[in-house]
């Protein structure tokens, strides 16, 4: 299978640090300091202290050679045990796939998304699970500079509504089979507004599920108990 | 054993008046097994509730940000929501009660219940029609939320659909043992440092915060009230707030009028219900706070202030009183809060004092401000009714909801005993006959609509051509249902039953809206019978009086 690159990279390269320490160049951009890059990646962390003493979930943007993950892995140690989770998101898989010979990351603390197009990344349910629960966000700088186009793709992504496409995003097989065979509408509300609000028998006990999904999305205000149903 | 799964899609104090039926469910049938399922952001009053086997919840902030925001397919809100419901479809419920009536709940009694027995309350057949249990549930459903009067209030609703003993007896709230033990030390405390030499000291919990600014005792009435209280020794106040920055800085912000003097207590819904064990008198508006006092029967006194339900959700705590505006100018939900504004009469702290003088200090008289009412909740058969303790009331509206309770029990043949027509005969006398002479003619009018209805329907029988005037007359007929009058509760049952209707032809229809009328008439003329029964019983209550009067003047005169 082809994997397709969601970056143009038309240089890579592996430099060392004055501290020893390796750099990625891609592209002719230093991702890490060439003189101190552990001193660069703990001033990063520093500057969200605040952010990651409230918080015990962290995405970061961009993982380079990992010096800043390692600084956070460090951080959320110290104030949160072992009860924390990163997320790294990184579109180069060379940089990625070099990063982890040189780092050993816990997978029940670190999870990397390495070279993903942003739509897949948008379906992975661990990752919009993580999503919804409001991490803190971290930038890595040179990574987020680097891959600017990559980033803002994902941070202005807007999700497809067509009920044949959503159909992608769910699990179940009966839910799945039962929306796909009325996937002619534009968005899962009008397909509720149109093919099962106005039945006048219901055929299908799922057509109660999605009454009641579709009341309980709309109606945002509390709805006391009144009006005879 | 009955597995049973009350759906609950409503607020804090919902969830808490929930206790009240699981306590009679489980007393009464030991071997019943209760779900209850809310909204996870509410689980927190779900779990201090006794005798609840499980907690089961949607999600529904995660569902709504899934839905809500651009970046996330629609796919995972559904699929989130499909994943726990199915959870609690792959159960076997024997019986799925639809608590919270409100249009999720039924949908989703619609899909949990998998047969045409095992569900109480509304819920909606495959023809999408509303499709009740029993005759209570039409209560619920069409009288409550229709009739401007409340003959009953939603708990013992519940009971009746439900077909349980009520049980006032029981542990209904999970306490914990140190919270227990630390609100008796702390309040105890406070207890003796304070009691003056002679007096008794009566502990007076004040409940600052609910969450709607118009239910709020005003700011200035509690500070007044909190003077008050601190200057007799018979009391003392103590702040009750949830711990949030918000209840924090209202608090500290009253406490600093009072020189940081006073005792603040910040408890949240675990903790509170000890530290209500241990006051002598809670006041508070309409909270969560107020259905946790009442279920562990701390008296309460409920400042009942915009859109607060009072008659459908008020206290059930015989010692427990509600003070209110005049109920004919107040609203009692939000809605009509927004089309009729709040009441012009305001609650003052004189009012509140006057009151807890006479709760806790046995004073019999209760000075009461212009335009405000005292209401104390009373037992009869059919649970508990609110009858006017003090202070002003609107004559028609007092007797309506009285006589409305009364129409109920006889409609349901319940032998209500005597309260509520020695209620109405003690407090009212003949100045009531106006209003009941025109119950009477409603009566007759809704007789007359319903005599013409079945004439018109035997006329199709003949003549199939008639249909068009029959429906016309119906029309007419069900048009009392919007009317305030008596005759109004049994014509929107017969509507509910008629809209359930399913009949699979022409004349199976016929025949059954033919028996339905027939059971209206029945039921209308139980409504006369209960006009009678309280006029007979003012005239022979006066003639006892006039008698008694009479042969006490002969005794002087001899």
């Amino acid at each position: 299978m082809v994997h397709v690159s969601p970056i143009d990279v038309h240089s890579y390269e592996i430099k060392t640090a004055k501290t020893d320490f390796k750099v990625p160049v891609v592209n002719e951009v230093h991702l890490h300091s060439v003189y101190n890059p552990i001193k660069e990646a703990t001033t990063l962390i520093n500057k969200h202290a605040d952010v990651l003493k409230a918080k015990t979930d962290v995405l970061i943007f961009g993982l380079g050679f990992g010096y800043h993950v390692v600084e956070a892995i460090s951080f959320l140690k110290e104030h949160h045990g072992d009860d924390f989770r990163i997320i790294v998101i990184d579109p180069n898989n060379d940089v990625v796939n070099d990063c982890l010979k040189i780092h050993n990351f816990d997978p029940k603390n670190v999870i990397i998304y390495s070279g993903e197009q942003i739509e897949s990344l948008y379906s992975d349910v661990n990752l919009v699970s993580f999503l919804i629960d409001k991490p803190a966000v971290i930038p890595h700088p040179a990574s987020f500079n680097l891959y600017g186009d990559y980033f803002k793709s994902f941070l202005t992504y807007k999700a497809k509504k067509q009920t044949a496409t959503i159909c992608n995003n769910i699990q179940s097989e009966i839910l799945r089979e039962y929306i796909f065979t009325k996937s002619e509408e534009e968005n899962l509300e009008l397909m509720i507004d149109e093919q099962v609000q106005t039945k006048r028998h219901i055929d299908n006990d799922l057509d109660f599920l999605m009454l009641a999904f579709n009341h309980m999305t709309k109606d945002r205000n509390e709805t006391p108990i009144s009006g005879a149903l | 054993m009955s597995n049973i799964l009350i759906i609950n899609l409503k607020r804090f104090g919902d969830i808490y008046s929930t206790a009240h039926l699981v306590n009679s469910i489980t007393t009464n049938n030991p071997q019943a097994k209760i779900s209850l399922l809310v909204y996870k952001e509410f689980d927190s009053a779900a779990l201090n509730l006794s005798n609840v086997q499980e907690v089961l919840t949607i999600d529904r902030k995660q569902i709504l940000t899934y839905k809500k925001n651009d970046i996330f397919s629609d796919g995972f809100a559904i699929d989130a929501f499909y994943g726990q419901v199915q959870e609690i479809k792959n159960k076997a419920w024997d019986k799925v009660l639809n608590y919270s009536n409100d249009p999720v709940s039924t949908y989703l009694t619609s899909y949990l219940s998998n047969s045409d027995n095992n569900h109480v309350g509304i819920k909606y057949s495959n023809k999408l029609t509303a499709k009740a249990s029993s005759d209570w549930d039409i209560v619920f459903n069409d009288v409550l939320t229709t009739f401007p009067e409340t003959p009953i209030n939603f708990v013992d609703t519940y009971h009746h659909m439900m077909n349980v003993e009520k049980i006032r007896d029981g542990q209904k709230l999970v306490t914990s043992t140190s919270h227990n033990e630390s609100a008796f030390k702390n309040i105890n405390f406070i207890r003796k440092t304070e009691v003056k030499e002679g007096k008794n000291l009566n502990i007076v919990g004040i409940q600052l915060f609910t969450s709607q600014k118009e239910k709020n005792i005003p700011r200035e009435t509690i500070l007044k009230l909190v003077k008050k209280l601190l200057e007799a020794d018979e009391y003392y106040p103590i702040l009750l707030l949830a711990p949030t920055s918000e209840e924090r800085n209202y608090a500290a912000a009253i406490n600093e009028e009072f020189e940081n003097k006073l005792v603040s207590v910040e408890a949240d819904f675990k903790a509170i219900p000890s530290v209500l064990l241990n006051v002598d008198l809670l006041i508070t508006p309409d909270t969560a706070v107020k259905h946790i006092a009442d279920l562990i029967d701390t008296p309460t006194l409920e400042i009942s202030l915009g859109a607060s339900p009072m008659f459908k959700q008020g206290l059930l705590n015989e010692s427990s009183l509600i003070l209110t505006p005049r109920v004919d100018t107040r609203a009692f939900s939000k809605k009509d809060l927004v089309k009729k504004g709040d009441s012009c009469f305001k609650v003052s702290s004189k009012d509140i004092f006057s009151t807890i003088e006479f709760m806790l200090n046995n004073k019999s008289e209760i000075t009461l401000s212009k335009g405000l009412s005292l209401y104390r909740p009373q037992l009869d058969k059919m649970g508990t009714f609110y009858s006017c303790l003090a202070g002003e009331y609107n004559l028609e509206k007092e007797v309506r909801r009285l006589t409305s309770r009364q129409v109920l029990a006889n409609l349901f043949e319940f032998d209500n005993g005597d309260q509520i027509l020695y209620k109405i005969s003690s407090s009212f006398s003949s100045e009531i006959f106006p209003y009941l002479k025109e119950e009477k003619a409603s009566v007759t009018d809704a007789t007359k609509k319903l005599l013409g209805t079945l004439r018109s329907l035997l006329q199709t029988n003949e003549n199939k051509k008639k249909i068009a005037d029959f429906v016309n007359s119906l029309d007419h007929l069900l048009l009392e249902a919007d009317k305030s009058s008596l005759t109004a509760i049994p014509v929107l049952m017969f509507r509910s039953r008629i809209e359930a209707l399913d009949s699979s032809s022409f004349e199976e229809s016929i025949k059954e809206v033919e028996s339905l009328l027939y059971e209206l008439k029945t039921d209308i003329q139980k409504v006369y019978s209960c006009i009678k029964d309280i006029e007979l019983r003012i005239l022979d209550d006066n003639k006892e009086r006039l008698q008694e009067r009479y042969s006490q003047s002969s005794q002087v005169q001899a």
